[in-house]
């Protein structure tokens, strides 16, 4: 019993050792990103600053899924530095609920208690702010003479608005904004920001609420009206960085100072612009921005540019199959003897079963971002596994336990009655004949794993979701399908090829 | 010789109570003799056969084979040194027949030619051709053949006692018959003691040497065919009797 447990150690060891990686090593800088174009794109801009201008080393960890995740996982020290706003800070790390318009004191206060609490340091602020704001078609605007959001009153009951969900809930969206400017808008509706821009286009809306920063704006004839009344709460975007990595490499908070204020909203809806709308990759546009800066200079940037995306097909279905792989050998391990201890203690199976199906309920990121602080797992390959295990956990542990429950009382009486032991019944007669429901359990799980995998890329652990999340931020099917399809095409055989080992422990039994 | 010495077995479920399904039973079987325990529905007879492979265990009593008290025995090796047969065979669905004969040989470290030997000679014993049937799965047998199969796969061993629960009970009369008879021939050829649970007075007036019938947990009557007929114990027995026999009394 003890010499098995030391296996199934060794075994998770074993699978889990080369997943792991030290972004902390001195020489590695490690960046990470939300997944938004916006957040890349500024990670990019760190990233290749860095590169050219130290000799420090860089490893790219973007596309993390979401402002939890990422300050997460910069708390951890899995990643030394991402991309933060002002107004996000304020409100979701700080908690505060009251607005103020004032950026300087947002910036002032977020900075001194980020130190404070976290150990984690604000640059200055990179000068823009994306915030909400209120948009109109210019000649609309023009016609109206309006330019600030007050300017809209003596004209609210003609006006048609189509806001996104969000922004017509959230307090600090629509309801806030029309108390705050006595705002009545005869026609208000919801609907998909996306479609949004089509609206307003066409004419079927006057306004509607935008990103200011908002890259489609740029292609767009429309004019972002002055918050005159300062409603809306500051989002100044700038890197937050560890403070230790600041200690440990004293070049670092100089150098990422050169960006302050380089960035306004005009020049940041137009980057953004140039990566949504124009296809521009991000390292490119990155690269012309810096050099346009004269931050570094184009030999530097030639050397700094990192090596191309050939073979990144291979890595990310080497890496997808790798973490599934791993999850469900290890589901394996665990949920086979704890499927047949079941069968043995029944008191416990409805516990047991209860816990992993409860597990099976937390939806797929949640699980992943619950993994990243605890000790030893963090972002990356680790987190990953462990959470694709334990929803791999559920369809192995039931169809051990039913398969075994299921087998005719008659032959274990017989296996039991001609003098068969304990374990020469379990390994001779239950397990063999338990096998196609085991099975069946097994392959479940690999094509749930399969499928909850292409997640992995949101705390950055590679995989076929890696160019399925970059390809939704750039709004590039084809690059989404290209994850997607691959994917789909590994459940596909997966389920194949488990089916027909399924179906020849089945008719071994016949 | 296996001596049962005041055995008594109670079941407790939740909600029943206290059932007795084996009452302070005294009896012996001697070597080499086949025994019939007969009886109606929740008679005890089951309970009573499986006393001495201790798939069940006394409440009180004792049970001795050969002289030593069997629960002093360790159950496994005290079961490979009896034979089991249960109703269609018990075969494991996913093993050839050849495996199913020999599973206890393989389990007990014999050399495969050795086991393969021992396999054919019961294949042989029991009618089955081996090059015919060896390789066979139990899916594929008849119901009279798979019974064959339980009963060589219970002598695998060569065990002194076999016990036999409902053997017959789901063939179709004419298979029943020629078991019956190929039974009664293997019986001598082998020469074991033989407790046998049925349900069936003609099955147990054919092939047994004595015969107990039981009721409410208590033996009612045992002896010999001839007894039973000429001396029924009680109006019970006769019932029995009538009612099995249809009270022509000329089976056997």
């Amino acid at each position: 019993m003890r010499a098995r447990r030391y296996a199934i150690v060794l075994l998770a060891t074993a699978l889990l050792a080369p997943a792991t990686s030290f972004p902390n090593e001195n020489d590695t800088i490690s960046i990470g990103s939300k997944a938004d174009t916006e957040s890349r794109l500024l990670a990019e801009i760190m990233a290749q600053l860095i590169e050219a201008r130290t000799g420090l080393r860089v490893e790219r960890r973007f596309g993390l899924g979401g402002t939890k995740i990422a300050f997460e996982s910069l708390r951890q020290g899995e990643i030394d530095l991402y991309p933060e706003y002002t107004g996000t800070g304020w409100i979701v790390q700080l908690g505060r609920t009251e607005t103020v318009s004032d950026p300087l004191r947002v910036y002032a206060y977020v900075s001194a208690e980020f130190q404070r609490r976290y150990d984690i340091t604000w640059m200055q602020p990179f000068g823009f702010s994306n915030s909400y704001a209120l948009a109109m078609e210019e000649r609309v605007a023009a016609d109206l003479g309006v330019t600030r959001i007050s300017d809209l009153l003596p004209h609210q009951e003609q006006l048609r608005a189509g806001v996104s969900h969000e922004f017509l809930n959230r307090g600090d969206g629509f309801p806030g904004l029309a108390e705050a400017y006595g705002l009545r808008i005869g026609d208000v509706r919801g609907i998909e920001h996306g479609l949004s821009y089509q609206a307003i286009t066409a004419g079927q809306v006057d306004l509607i609420d935008a990103y200011t920063t908002d890259g489609k704006l740029a292609g767009l004839n429309l004019r972002l009206l002055e918050d005159d009344l300062g409603f809306f709460p500051p989002y100044d975007a700038a890197a937050i960085v560890r403070t230790t990595t600041l200690e440990a490499h004293p070049e670092l908070g100089p150098l990422l100072d050169e960006l302050a204020f380089r960035i306004d909203n005009a020049r940041m809806q137009s980057l953004n612009f140039r990566v949504e709308e124009r296809g521009g990759g991000f390292v490119d546009v990155a690269r012309d921005f810096l050099e346009e800066e004269q931050l570094i200079s184009a030999v530097a940037a030639q050397a700094a540019t990192p090596p191309s995306r050939s073979g990144d097909m291979a890595r990310w279905v080497l890496q997808h199959i790798a973490l599934t792989l791993a999850a469900v050998l290890l589901a394996v391990v665990v949920a086979i003897p704890t499927g047949i201890l079941l069968t043995r203690r029944r008191a416990l199976a409805g516990p047991v079963l209860g816990v992993a199906g409860v597990i099976q309920t937390i939806p797929s990121l949640a699980l992943l971002a619950f993994m990243i602080p605890l000790p030893g797992f963090g972002l990356g390959a680790r987190s990953a596994i462990a959470a694709l295990f334990l929803y791999a956990l559920l369809p192995i542990v039931r169809n051990t336990y039913t398969g075994i429950k299921e087998v005719d009382p008659d032959l274990l009486e017989a296996a039991t009655g001609m003098g068969l032991t304990d374990s020469q019944r379990l390994w001779k007669v239950e397990l063999p004949l338990a096998s196609r429901t085991i099975m069946a359990g097994i392959r479940t799980s690999t094509v749930i794993s399969i499928g909850v995998a292409t997640l992995a890329a949101f705390i950055g652990a590679g995989g076929l979701g890696e160019p399925i999340l970059t390809g939704l931020q750039l709004n590039n099917m084809s690059l989404v399908l290209s994850g997607a399809v691959p994917a789909a095409l590994l459940a596909i055989v997966a389920d194949f090829a488990l089916g027909r080992l399924e179906r020849r422990l089945s008719t071994d039994r016949s | 010789m296996i001596c049962f010495k005041n055995i008594t077995r109670e079941f407790t479920t939740p909600g029943h109570g206290t059932v007795v399904a084996v009452r302070n039973l005294t009896l012996t079987v001697a070597a080499g003799e086949t025994l019939c325990l007969i009886g109606p529905s929740g008679c005890g007879k089951t309970t009573t056969m499986k006393l001495v492979n201790r798939l069940i265990e006394p409440t009180s009593g004792t049970i001795t084979v050969d002289g030593r008290d069997i629960l002093e025995q360790d159950p496994i090796e005290l079961r490979r040194r009896i034979g089991y047969v249960i109703q269609s065979g018990g075969l494991f669905p996913h093993m050839t027949v050849a495996r199913n004969i020999g599973l206890l040989c393989e389990v007990e470290g014999w050399e495969p030619d050795r086991t393969k030997r021992r396999v054919d000679e019961l294949l042989e014993l029991v009618n089955l051709p081996p090059s015919e049937f060896a390789a066979r799965r139990p899916g594929e047998l008849s119901g009279g053949q798979r019974q064959r199969v339980g009963v060589a796969r219970a002598l695998a061993l060569d065990p002194a006692i076999i016990l036999m629960d409902e053997p017959f009970g789901a063939l179709d009369p004419i298979t029943r018959d020629q078991l019956h008879d190929e039974f009664v021939a293997l019986k001598a050829a082998v020469r074991k003691t033989i407790i046998l649970v049925t349900h069936d007075m003609r099955e147990a007036f054919k092939l047994s040497d004595r015969i107990a019938l039981m009721d409410r947990g208590e033996i009612v009557q045992i002896g010999s065919a001839a007894d039973f007929r000429a001396r029924p114990a009680s109006p019970f027995v006769e019932t029995f009797l009538r009612s099995h026999l249809g009270g022509t009394g000329d089976a056997g």
